[in-house]
């Protein structure tokens, strides 16, 4: 039998697992939907049992993964205590990995047209697919974070990170021995300009001969690029890395290399204990529970939010104890006067890298100046302009 | 015993069509190991992923609309690929067909009729994609260059063209408007395709099924068609004919090119309206590669299964949501990979049959 | 177990040396030998005759090892083998030589002879190899050097060490698969000789051939083969060319005749011609005339010029001097557009892949060398393929099957049908330039070619037949030429020059000066 083609017997076998794939398929499909339709039941019965209203829908759609121990997951982490706090009376939902710009707008239609009540998009490349589609689904709520436009049925908030900037650049400023923090930063976009601008003028209010330099990445999740930039900043001879990204992988390159990290987002200590010092922290729960509530008792209206530290939606993690006493009270106490409202980062005066006044001594500039925010402070080696 | 594979003589068409439609349900089955595996029904999954991109009217429009693209970069490689050269830089080309798209739309675009600003915005990208190409081509066809490098290379200056464009600088691209983060200064509605409805799919749908059907009549009716495929086929044979190897060679790169600028431009015409990286850099161009491989390099084909792989695309997101179980993004990805390694595996089948012999001989007594 | 050689007509004193016992093999859709016997005594040189595709090539494999019988066996002394690789035949003292050498250039000759050898001991002494090698190079006619460098060897020299490497293992069995394709008239008859002092040492040869005349020459017995099937078994003794010829052809082959010719004025002149490939002048300072109404054959080695020659007669290869007219138009340098365009048809020694493109159909085919509009006319092409299909008795499915598919023979037909379409007729060519025109195929097919050249010069085309079989060039031309690195050796009416003369030239040897 050797010279019978052996092909048409692969073939053949081919042929008969596709059939037996597909009849399987189909015998089970019908199972499979009587299954749904019982489960759905079922979170129907749950519904309608504990609370006096419709849950309202709530979808989340990330740029990264939960799991990026920053920026998505303190989103998620809100979103969960959005769940615990209403119960029955919300339904959640994210979506995770959703590309910036105009391939995610499919995903915010998907959402609008399935009946979600809030879709939350947390960043800022979401802006303009997000208002496209809000255009088309007035009936639905869409709530921005980071960004600065608005529409009727579209609101943006973010917060005043560089109150808790401000102060980790004093918990930074005081333990370079080197003179120089390194800075791994995104973009060159007012947010991070002031976020920079705040951490370079706390760290020289400890230590007048501190300079902050900075590394553009370009991105704001990439654990690769990130850890690459930390690296050349270490190199470069600072001693303490700071930054402005999503993930913890800078403070590894500064674990790796015996220096000290501010991180950011979330308390990140244990990526790398032995760098740690401090860092901004978000929390987003309080805000998502009181726009889903203003939802159901109908008074939510489009807003621009910007949360501060009296708010709580900005916080400063725990000071690690490699930072002195003194500095650790110090922080304690400019925080107390940031949340008291008698101080603020940009008190001036404060100038900018070529020495030109941006706030004269004794002003207080408006949120509006801060939030077009387009130049470095004195102090700070890196290009405004990326 | 060992397994052998041997070189089909004759590739039968019934062997072209069900090789791939094979690869994919032995995908499927090896995609539903693995999410038994994970604790998922498999069906469900599937029937989830096959309704969020093909049934539901929302479904196959989105998919559609990821086609669009993926049609125009699927004929870039079919077009080349079936010479045996391997322009695997349909993704920079598409880069560079939005810049040149996106400029054109701004800068020409405002003053004309809308058929003629989609027009000359659809040309303008075809240009880019072609002048990126050019250098490879050139280098292929004078010096005997590997075009899989030279148009590796060239993808990744346009990748970083196009950020510098809009993210370093204050380019003619860049919205000077965008104070707080750098954005693609939008093109006027004139150099736009139109929606269909309250969908978001666009007449470049049209537009890519024209220009495979115009590749199609190119490669099977024309003497420029004729002479790729002498030349691809056999380039002794095209200089014992007096076909110039070197000119057919440029032409099939070039036109490759335009074809991925093409893809850049739909993108800039009918879904991003601005030259907006993120939205860009989607692989699109690699995924083309995919396509016109599954797709037997046949133009016909690159529509469907371009339409296929869309779906597929879309299905990630719909099966994030999933109600009750929730398939993460890892593992629909995971799924997405599976099924395009196996359609690539089934090409060796198609063009090879696995035979096994026994080695150690009985002898008789 | 040891009378397996019976049914043979000699009855042998001893059990032959080596023989095939009913041997089958299958390849899928072939039948590539069907119970083939044959067996070889010792000192007896037999052999294995029939055209491409009959056999022979697979019998042959078989009795080395290279494949296994699907169904029958080997017998080597009487005693039944199991050769599972040509190593396990080499060691049972069965060595083949193959038609296209095994040898590695860098190495010299006695490194060659023992690659591969797994007797060799670990640590080598050049000295004895060498000695041993000049040994067996004495003993059998062999003269080679063993420490010259194989890339230095000629395709005659290559070819001794081939045969040195199999006699070095000490193979009692021989087989020499088309041994004198590329071979001058004096190697073969060098060859000859060499397999005379083979045989007398009590081995035996297989001689696996087509060519009669050599066959007749250096064989003792014949064995032919037709579609996979012995179809005689013959004392050359008791035989003449012509019966082998039947046996192998399954009818009566008449042989080819030349017809008077009626040459007119010049059609095809090339004046001075040199082409330079890698530093070296390829085709040197060559000038031809070929005239309407005649046949010039150009003669030679494999190697000397022919194809750089060709190519440059047809413009599809750029000359570095000298000027080819083509009926009255000065063509070079133009390409070979320019060369068809002024009467030229180029039937190149390549088929598949150079004259015809594998990949397409034979429609396509028709197509390649006819001026195209922007839109390719199929019809045209169709109707062509179809005519000829018909006209030349082409075996195919149809004529939207790849070239690919096709015999060489059937091949070669479809080249010749496109490019001696309307040979003679108003637009039709009026040169002709063949390589190797009856390379590989059957002696029908052969004779078929043949007359259609015959045809072509009758229409009053010139044509150039290259080819490296010199009777094919002798029966064909009315004037020979003789390409010996790359320079016209000799020329000269073909009923004028002797077939020595035009071996020596083709060897490089000047008249006048005694061959080696």
């Amino acid at each position: 039998m050797n010279q019978t083609p052996r092909a048409r017997h692969w073939r053949l076998l081919a042929l008969l697992a596709a059939i037996l794939v597909f009849a399987v398929a189909c015998g089970d499909s019908d199972e499979d939907s009587t299954d749904t339709t019982a489960a759905a039941a079922d979170t129907d019965d749950t519904g309608d049992s504990g609370c006096d209203h419709e849950p309202i829908v709530a979808a989340f759609v990330y740029i990264g993964p939960v799991g990026d121990a920053g920026w998505t997951k303190k989103h998620d982490d809100g979103r969960l205590s959005l769940e615990e706090a209403l119960g029955d009376c919300v339904e959640t939902q994210y979506l995770e990995n959703i590309p910036e710009g105009a391939d995610s707008v499919a995903t915010f239609d998907r959402l609008a047209r399935e009946g979600t009540d809030v879709i939350f998009g947390t960043s800022f490349g979401y802006m303009e697919p997000m208002l496209e589609v809000a255009a088309n689904y007035p009936d639905v709520k869409f709530e921005h974070a980071t960004g600065y436009k608005q529409a009727d049925n579209m609101s943006n908030y973010f917060g005043a990170a560089e109150e808790a900037r401000y102060l980790s650049g004093m918990a930074a400023g005081s333990m370079t021995e080197s003179n120089t923090i390194g800075y791994v930063a995104a973009f060159p976009i007012p947010e991070v300009l002031r976020g920079i601008n705040a951490f370079a003028l706390g760290a020289q209010r400890v230590n007048p001969d501190v300079v902050v330099e900075v590394v553009w990445t370009s991105t704001w999740f990439d654990p690769v690029v990130e850890k690459e930039a930390a690296e050349s900043l270490l190199n470069g001879g600072a001693d303490v890395i700071a930054q402005h990204q999503d993930t913890p992988s800078a403070g590894e390159a500064a674990e790796n290399a015996g220096g000290y990290w501010v991180g950011y987002n979330d308390d990140m200590s244990r990526f790398a204990p032995d760098a740690w010092l401090t860092a901004p922290v978000w929390d987003w729960g309080p805000y998502y529970v009181a726009v889903v509530e203003s939802i159901a008792d109908g008074s939510w209206s489009s807003q621009s939010y910007y949360g501060t530290m009296a708010d709580g939606l900005v916080t400063l993690a725990d000071v690690s104890d490699k930072v002195s006493q003194d500095v650790r009270d110090d922080i304690a106490n400019v925080q107390g006067e940031i949340i008291a409202g008698s101080f603020t980062p940009f008190d001036g005066p404060v100038n900018d890298q070529d020495g030109n006044a941006k706030v004269a001594e004794g002003e207080k500039p408006d949120l509006g100046t801060l939030l077009g925010m387009d130049y470095l402070v004195e102090g700070v080696i890196g290009n405004a302009a990326g | 015993m060992s397994f052998r594979l041997e070189r089909r003589l004759e590739v039968h068409w019934w062997n072209q069509a069900l090789t791939p439609v094979l690869s994919i349900l032995a995908a499927l089955a090896f995609g539903a190991v693995f999410l038994l595996f994970e604790g998922f029904n498999p069906f469900t999954v599937y029937k989830a992923l096959f309704e969020a991109s093909f049934t539901s009217k929302f479904g196959i429009t989105d998919s559609l609309t990821v086609a669009v693209p993926l049609i125009l970069t699927g004929l870039a490689a079919a077009v080349v690929f079936r010479m045996g050269l391997f322009n695997i830089g349909a993704e920079g080309q598409l880069y560079l067909g939005a810049i040149f798209a996106a400029w054109a739309g701004i800068a020409i675009a405002d003053n004309l009729p809308t058929v003629l600003g989609v027009t000359v915005v659809l040309i303008a990208g075809a240009i880019g994609g072609a002048l990126w190409a050019l250098p490879a081509a050139y280098f292929k066809a004078y010096f005997g260059t590997s075009e899989i490098i030279s148009t590796l290379m060239l993808t990744f200056i346009a990748l970083f063209l196009m950020r510098y464009l809009i993210f370093g600088s204050h380019s003619y691209w860049r919205d000077p408007e965008s104070a707080t983060f750098p954005q693609g200064r939008k093109i006027p509605e004139t150099a736009r395709f139109e929606l269909w409805g309250n969908t978001r799919l666009h007449w470049g749908l049209l537009v890519a099924i024209a220009i495979a059907a115009a590749v199609w009549v190119l490669i099977k009716y024309t003497s420029i068609g004729y002479d790729m495929n002498v030349v691809g086929s056999a380039p002794e044979s095209a200089r014992y004919a007096g076909i110039s190897v070197r000119r057919t060679i440029m032409l099939a790169i070039l036109l490759s090119g335009a074809l991925g600028g093409l893809a850049g431009a739909t993108e800039v015409a009918g879904r991003s309206f601005s030259l907006d990286p993120n939205g860009l850099e989607l692989g699109l161009g690699f995924t083309g590669i995919v396509v016109a491989s599954l797709a037997r390099y046949n133009p016909w084909a690159v529509i469907l299964v371009a339409t296929f792989l869309g779906g597929l695309r879309n299905a990630g997101v719909a099966l994030q949501s999933l109600p009750g179980e929730r398939v993460p993004v890892e593992v629909s990805l995971m799924l997405q990979g599976a099924i395009l390694l196996f359609a690539i595996g089934g090409e060796v089948f198609a063009r090879y049959s696995l035979s096994y012999s026994r080695s150690g001989k009985v002898v008789a007594a | 177990m040891t009378d397996s050689a019976a049914g043979s007509d000699i009855v042998p004193s001893q059990p032959a040396a080596i023989a095939a016992v009913r041997v089958t093999k299958r390849f899928p859709g072939v039948l590539a030998a069907d119970r083939v016997d044959f067996h070889v005594e010792h000192g007896e040189v037999h052999t294995l005759l029939g055209e491409n595709g009959a056999g022979k090539s697979t019998v042959a494999a078989m009795l080395c090892g290279l494949y296994q019988p699907d169904d029958g066996h080997i017998e080597l002394n009487g005693a039944r083998v199991d050769l599972r690789s040509p190593r396990e035949g080499l060691a049972h003292g069965i060595g083949m030589v193959h038609q296209h050498f095994r040898l590695v250039d860098r190495f010299t000759v006695a490194e060659n002879v023992i690659l591969g050898d797994p007797h060799q001991a670990h640590v080598l002494n050049p000295r004895e190899i060498e000695s041993r090698v000049a040994e067996i190079g004495d003993r059998f006619g062999l003269p080679i050097d063993p420490r010259a460098t194989t890339s230095d060897l000629t395709v005659g020299q290559r070819q001794r060490v081939e045969i040195v490497k199999v006699l070095y293992r000490g193979a009692d069995v021989l087989l020499l698969d088309e041994p004198t394709a590329v071979l001058t008239p004096h190697e073969v008859d060098a060859l000859f000789e060499t397999v005379s002092a083979i045989t007398a040492e009590g081995k035996a040869v297989v001689f696996i051939s087509h060519k009669l005349g050599e066959v007749m020459a250096v064989s003792d017995r014949v064995t032919v083969m037709r579609a996979g099937a012995v179809t005689g078994e013959v004392a050359t003794a008791d035989t003449d060319q012509r019966h082998l010829a039947e046996l192998m052809v399954g009818r009566p082959v008449e042989a080819a005749t030349r017809r008077g010719s009626n040459p007119t004025e010049a059609a095809l002149v090339a004046t001075d011609l040199t082409v330079v490939a890698d530093g070296q002048n390829v085709v040197d300072n060559v000038s031809l005339t070929v005239k309407h109404g005649e046949v010039l054959g150009i003669a030679g080695v494999a190697g000397n010029g022919q194809r750089p020659l060709a190519r440059a007669l047809a413009g599809t290869t750029s000359v570095d001097s000298g000027t080819v007219v083509i009926c009255g138009s000065d063509v070079t340098g133009k390409g070979p557009r320019a060369a068809r365009g002024a009467g030229l048809a180029f039937v190149p020694e390549d088929r598949l892949g150079t004259g015809l493109v594998p990949g397409l159909s034979l429609t396509d085919n028709m197509l390649l060398t006819r001026p195209r509009s922007f839109f390719v006319d199929r019809k045209a092409g169709r109707t062509e393929a179809e005519a000829a299909i018909e006209s030349y008795e082409i075996k195919t499915p149809g004529t939207e099957v790849t070239a690919a598919v096709l015999s060489g023979g059937n091949s070669q037909k479809v080249l010749l049908a496109r490019e001696l379409a309307n040979v003679g007729e108003p637009g039709g060519p009026r040169v002709v330039i063949v390589s190797s025109p009856t390379r590989g195929l059957d002696i029908g097919a052969a004779e078929f070619v043949r007359g259609l050249l015959h045809d072509a010069r009758e229409a009053g085309a010139a044509v150039l037949i290259i080819s490296e079989d010199l009777d094919e060039v002798r029966s064909l031309s009315d004037r020979v030429a003789v390409l010996y690195r790359g320079r016209v050796a000799l020329e000269g009416n073909t009923d004028e020059l002797e077939i020595d003369t035009i071996g020596l030239a083709m060897a490089g040897v000047d008249e006048g000066e005694a061959p080696r």
